[in-house]
């Protein structure tokens, strides 16, 4: 299961953020992270924790197969309602294929030095299992790129 | 997330219909009834017109453009006791999957599907992967059989003969599905109208 919890403190003007979670090979990561934050000559130039947010993102249309194995396709079966009819959409292998491929795109064209697998600071993506992408970022970059 | 959505978004809409004929009716559509291990060569896949046996099944096909499928359906509508049951209209991730369920009113246990349906890397065609049932015995689900695999030429459609449905008074019909599988992208958005709208 993914999953993914933050915890901030703010001590002398520097935001600490941190917080353990699951990556998106689905193991667990602790984090323990020093949020966005630069001091020069007695300026703490710090992306407060009130700038950054988690945000989750329903990007299940973008995924490639509704079926959660990505297996055999199945029949619905015999019932009284009708309609268009899903099984509950748990992402199978092929889903998370495509949510790595989103992520690795995420990462490469929204603020790309500031995502934390790839030296940052602040960025932070973990998927959940129905097809849901959560991300940390600054709102700037939620509202800009990412959002 | 909405640019990374709109440059990832192709998708299929896929509509049709059940249609549920005689044996007459079957044969103005050129089909015929016949289901069971495949016997003969596979036809054609993506040409107007042309029938093909599908893997390890023999289920007969045909795939028309739409004046082609106008004038089938025009046909059928005017055989005694035909019956078409609209099928939902959907839109479909490129090989994304739906199931559906329809007839309640017209087949005995009720119209089921399932369509997969993949873009080519040329995007020219449609592969449809379906799956369908009917009623609610072991045995008229073994006549129906496994699934298909069709391949129609992008924005056309394919009859498919299902095989033998019970209706709701109990009388055993010939059942027909169309799909028309079109593919819609930002630049190349779906029609305003269905293939029988127009």
């Amino acid at each position: 299961m993914v999953w993914w919890m933050r915890v901030a403190v703010v001590v002398g003007g520097v935001t600490f953020v941190a917080g353990c979670g699951g990556g998106r090979d689905g193991t667990e990561r602790p984090v323990g992270t020093r949020a966005a934050t630069t001091a020069k000559a007695g300026r703490v130039a710090a992306t407060a924790l009130s700038e950054v947010e988690t945000v989750r993102y329903d990007v299940w249309d973008m995924l490639s197969s509704s079926d959660p194995e990505g297996g055999a396709l199945k029949v619905p079966e015999a019932g009284a309602e009708e309609g268009l009819w899903r099984e509950e959409a748990v992402m199978g292998a092929r889903e998370k294929e495509v949510m790595e491929e989103i992520m690795d795109t995420v990462e490469a064209i929204v603020a790309a030095d500031t995502w934390k697998e790839k030296g940052g600071k602040v960025g932070v993506m973990a998927m959940e299992p129905k097809g849901v992408l959560v991300v940390t970022q600054t709102r700037e970059n939620q509202k800009g790129g990412a959002g | 997330m909405e640019q990374l959505r709109a440059t990832r978004a192709l998708q299929v809409q896929l509509e049709g219909r059940l249609l549920l004929v005689d044996k007459a009716g079957l044969e103005a559509l050129g089909l015929m009834a016949t289901t069971g291990p495949a016997a003969g060569p596979p036809g054609v896949p993506g040409v107007p017109g042309t029938l093909r046996t599908l893997g390890g099944w023999g289920r007969q096909m045909k795939v028309v453009d739409d004046g082609q499928l106008k004038a089938l359906l025009k046909t059928v509508a005017g055989s005694q006791g035909a019956v078409a049951v609209e099928l939902p209209k959907v839109m479909v991730a490129d090989g994304a999957a739906v199931g559906m369920r329809a007839g309640s009113k017209e087949v005995a246990g009720g119209f089921r599907m399932a369509v997969r349906a993949t873009l080519s890397a040329d995007r020219r065609y449609v592969v449809m992967e379906i799956g369908m049932d009917a009623g609610d015995t072991a045995a008229e689900a073994a006549a129906i059989g496994p699934l298909s695999m069709v391949s129609v030429r992008e924005g056309t459609g394919a009859l498919l003969y299902v095989g033998p449905v019970r209706d709701r008074a109990g009388d055993t019909r010939e059942g027909v599905v169309v799909m028309r599988a079109t593919m819609v992208t930002p630049a190349k958005p779906a029609p305003a109208k269905g293939f029988l709208e127009e």
